[in-house]
């Protein structure tokens, strides 16, 4: 198709208005026109009031004025062209009044440097300005002409594709949704409460409790050591460089051989949780006394401290952020920001109650949890460091009991921990809507993600709780469902259930258990490769404490790359698979709908059913699930 | 759920196993159909065709039977918050976080029901005293209140175990904060003692100011489901069901209701403002899964213009799937269609290269 286009056309007959150096209809003038709000809109309007208000638009169709001119090399050839177009414009009308007319006729428009053309379908015309035919320039030569013709074309909006086609708009069905195995206890320490657990850059974890630290190297697969017990209540780490710093209430440790032996370097300054932190661009330590209520700086490795607030008093919380920036949050005189650990500015934005604790979770935001005094309440803001002006409050999930760290997980995931009743909660909506993702009964302090390459435990979270460590399963599944697809493949059932599935288990009649969710891999053989009868596959959604979104479900989706293949196949075969779910005494058939047609359908395939009233939990390979 | 290998026979050397590729097996739990910004241009909201195919009917007839013959579509842009779902369970678990469901009195009371969508529902009781109480009280509270923000035309499902119609009535009743009026709206019935009943609420404005701007938070949004009964009589309470009705939504109904005029397996809705551009909009059913499938009926569409989406903006399609078998409407929640879209984009003048 040559750009520049102007054309009338039903797809099959074209005439263009472009006709250039050849013989034809030649656009002289056209000065397209926007469309036009119907009737100029419905306005709101009063004697009262300055100015008006637009109430309602629609959009008016559009008659764009063209004027033309008509050559051809004789009277008869010119009044063909004339016809053709007549006929064509009587068609585009004839559609929108007759029921026969099934082909619209609409204008192609491009420009010579455009990328994409244009069309809008012609609901009516008028054509006019056809000269005398007896006299110049329709008769007297060889060739015959129309000077100036004017054609009027009522249309509609202009289209991006061909009238009576669309193109695919791509749907998805892919919740940043999170499965993640519940909390066990990863190790059973001899600790009254286990208060933190860090990961060093080498991808070791610590934990530390009142006087004791421990380090494991697996992820706590095999056990956890004990360091030399440091003597006295610690409570929070830091990394700076390849030492490791440890505050507790009356001093600031540190080791230098990742986290094994201690040494203590101060006995005068000390902090609870979240107080202690290395700033890597001046390599200083950053200190909330929470004694004295102060900040303080040391610049030789945790040896000696000075005073780094100047005249704030009262502050109760204290974040450094990874580009240096330090804010404060004081009791009297809000939060105030440094960006050199010497001044200090405050923040003007907003924000209800008494700032008590600080948090950088790695999302982007600074969170602050306040003490309501009015309505005794615990409250959560945050604010962007970078572009935000102003806290927005955020919902705090407990908001009885304070909160002891936030973490914003490697697979998107914000984790929030509290003290005092143990629960951690998830948040995929930057705290605007938390899950309660495990209940330990008894303080849950700093958490701890290794994101590091473990051998044996990558993407594990960690929290030290009643006093225990614990470990939420080893691997998360972030995102469920279909992303963004032209393909008959995006699923939208007629309820809502928060729950996913968490298990896949295949049990080879050999027999083997083979956990396949989170899939290692794609593509993955549904049952062992040369299935046998009593080759099982068991779908569900965990059940026990620690996932707490379970319930019975009524479809599973799947994406099926390769065939079932068996002997009998075909239009009398027998059947080959049962579905079934437990009842409390038996495996009981299910009725479905098996779009897989047992396996041999390829592609987004789906099996439901309606789940029976006698469906319950059972236990499979341990996992007590639906 | 397990699926168990039995009836192989022959050869076990010439049998090998379905593999599953690209993605995690998962159980679709979400009626959300998502369209990202980028993939809507144009200047004015693209004319859009959305074609459903149904997925978890059997046959029209045998379990699960989920064949359906009205659809109820609405569009939302993302933009307007979050934490939008379309189905509220009525449930004491898988609640979001800033809802609250208060129940009042003992007649109503939280039991478990496994065919429902947790599996868990509240069961409320009338007393018969043909006078309305307020049994559940749904209390959405800070960005999840202010994600329900708009016009929607609001559901239940439930279901009156036993009785006849007009035992048991329900209504609806909205406060968007403490300090503000009710707007209570017209009062539905049960039409048969069937399970799965949609009851069709009303339109309601939420939060009932239309003075709010969308960052204005109230203290918290009020939805109280109200009953009224004239015997004593059991309901099960499964979800309210919101479908957004202010940027675009079609109710889509057949008016045969004959029988093979149903959306069963191997058929498809065709809502479709694209393809015949003659008429505004066309809600077909189609044969055989493809988009020129053999047209099988066509249904009647309610709707206050084209079919559309909105142009460069991530939104979501959400749908309601329910059937009227001549006497009432019914709604499985294991009814599922998977969705196909296609646009025609509209530009007010050139388009350039987008």
């Amino acid at each position: 198709m040559p750009y520049p286009l102007l054309a009338i056309t039903d797809g099959i007959i074209r005439i263009s208005l472009l006709a250039g150096s050849d013989a034809g209809l030649h656009l002289a003038d056209w000065k397209p026109q926007p469309p036009q709000a119907k009737g100029g809109g419905v306005w709101q309007d009063g004697q009262l009031s300055d100015g008006r208000r637009l109430a309602v638009k629609k959009w008016s169709n559009v008659t764009d004025t063209f004027v033309i001119s008509a050559n051809q090399v004789g009277q008869n050839s010119l009044i063909y062209i004339m016809q053709d177009l007549r006929r064509l414009l009587e068609k585009a009308a004839s559609y929108w009044t007759t029921d026969w007319q099934g082909e619209p006729v609409w204008i192609e428009a491009v420009a010579s440097c455009e990328t994409n053309p244009r069309y809008a379908i012609i609901h009516d015309y008028q054509l006019s300005g056809e000269s005398s035919p007896y006299a110049k320039p329709f008769a007297g030569g060889i060739s015959a002409a129309f000077g100036e013709l004017t054609l009027a074309l009522e249309h509609g909006p202009w289209l991006g594709q061909l009238p009576g086609t669309g193109t695919c708009v791509r749907d998805a069905n892919y919740e940043t949704g999170y499965n993640i195995g519940p909390w066990a206890v990863n190790s059973a320490l001899p600790a009254s409460t286990v208060i933190a657990v860090f990961q060093t850059s080498t991808g070791r974890l610590l934990a530390c409790d009142g006087t004791v630290t421990w380090w494991t190297d697996d992820g706590g697969a095999t056990a956890w050591t004990t360091s030399a017990a440091v003597g006295w209540p610690t409570y929070c780490f830091a990394q700076g460089g390849a030492n490791i710093y440890l505050a507790g209430a009356t001093h600031v440790d540190r080791s230098t051989d990742n986290g094994a032996t201690w040494g203590n370097r101060n006995a005068v300054y000390g902090g609870y949780g979240n107080c202690l932190f290395y700033r890597a661009v001046d390599r200083y330590l950053y200190l909330l006394d929470d004694t004295n209520k102060k900040i303080y700086r040391s610049i030789d490795e945790a040896a000696t401290w000075a005073l780094c607030s100047g005249a704030l008093t009262n502050i109760y919380a204290l974040v450094v952020l990874p580009n240096g920036e330090l804010y404060v949050g004081t009791k009297a005189s809000g939060v105030w920001k440094s960006v050199d650990g010497t001044n200090w500015v405050m923040l003007t934005s907003l924000f209800v109650g008494t700032p008590m604790r600080l948090f950088c979770p790695g999302d982007g935001y600074l969170y602050m949890e306040t003490w309501d005094w009015i309505v005794s309440q615990y409250k959560m803001f945050r604010i962007s460091p970078v572009a935000g002006s102003n806290w927005e409050q955020i919902t705090n999930p407990d908001t009885v009991n304070n909160t002891s760290h936030m973490l914003y997980s490697s697979q998107g995931v914000l984790y929030l921990s509290k003290a005092v009743t143990g629960v951690i909660y998830a948040s995929l909506a930057g705290g605007g809507l938390w899950k309660t993702e495990a209940t330990f009964g008894a303080f849950a302090g700093n958490m701890a993600e290794t994101t590091l390459p473990a051998a044996t435990a990558k993407n594990r979270m960690y929290c030290g709780a009643d006093g225990n460590i614990w470990a939420a399963g080893a691997t998360i599944t972030a995102n469920i469902g279909q992303t963004a697809t032209c393909d008959d493949a995006v699923f939208a059932p007629n309820h809502e259930h928060v729950g996913q599935l968490t298990h896949i288990f295949k049990w080879d009649a050999a027999p083997t258990w083979t956990s396949v969710f989170p899939a290692a891999a794609f593509p993955f053989d549904l049952f062992q490769a040369a299935p046998i009868n009593g080759d099982i596959i068991y779908f569900g959604i965990q059940s026990t404490a620690g996932v707490p979104l379970a319930g019975p479900f009524n479809n599973l989706v799947f994406q099926i790359g390769t065939r079932f293949i068996y002997p009998a196949i075909g239009i009398g075969a027998p059947a080959v698979l049962a579905w079934e779910v437990w009842t409390g005494a038996a495996w009981a058939a299910l009725t479905v709908r098996d779009g897989t047609n047992e396996f041999t359908n390829v592609g987004a395939q789906s099996v439901h059913w309606a789940p029976p009233t006698n469906w319950v939990t059972v236990a499979v390979n341990g996992v007590t699930g639906w | 759920m397990r699926a168990r290998i039995t009836g192989i026979v022959g050869d076990p050397a010439a049998t090998s196993s379905a593999t599953q590729d690209i993605h995690d097996v998962y159980t679709a739990n979400h009626n959300a159909i998502s369209i990202a910004a980028a993939d809507v241009l144009g200047d004015l909201p693209a004319l859009l065709r959305v074609i459903l195919n149904q997925r978890a009917d059997k046959d029209g007839a045998n379990a699960p039977a989920a064949w359906d013959n009205r659809i109820v579509v609405g569009l939302r842009s993302d933009s307007r918050g979050a934490l939008f779902r379309p189905f509220i369970n009525l449930s004491d678990v898988q609640l979001p976080l800033g809802l609250t469901i208060s129940v009042v009195g003992a007649t109503t009371a939280a039991a478990a029901y496994v065919p429902a969508p947790t599996g868990r529902i509240w069961i409320h009781t009338g007393t018969g005293a043909s006078t309305w109480s307020t049994p559940v009280i749904l209390s959405l509270y800070g960005p999840l209140a202010a994600s329900y923000y708009g016009t929607f035309r609001i559901f239940l499902r439930a279901w009156q175990t036993a009785g006849a119609s007009g035992d048991v009535r329900f209504r609806l009743r909205v406060r968007g904060s403490a300090g503000a009026v009710y707007a209570t709206g017209e009062y539905a019935v049960f039409a048969t003692a069937n399970n799965w009943q949609i009851l069709d609420l009303g339109s309601f404005r939420l939060p009932g100011y239309s003075t709010l701007s969308p960052s204005d938070i109230t203290d918290f949004l009020s939805l109280q489901l109200q009953a009224w009964s004239s015997a004593a009589r059991d309901v099960y309470l499964y979800d309210l069901v919101f479908i957004p009705t202010d940027e675009w939504s079609c109710d889509s109904l057949d008016g045969a209701q004959v029988s093979g005029s149903s959306i069963m397996q191997g058929y498809q809705f065709d809502l479709d403002s694209v393809t015949f551009p003659k008429y505004e909009r066309r809600s077909l059913v189609r044969a055989n899964g493809s988009l020129t499938g053999l047209v099988r009926s066509m249904y009647t569409s309610i709707s206050a213009g084209p079919a559309a989406l909105q142009a460069g903006v991530a939104q979501h399609l959400y749908t309601l799937a329910s059937r009227y078998d001549g006497v009432s409407f019914s709604s499985e929640p294991w009814a599922c269609h998977s969705a196909r879209l296609q646009a025609a984009y509209r530009y007010l003048l050139m388009r350039g290269s987008r």
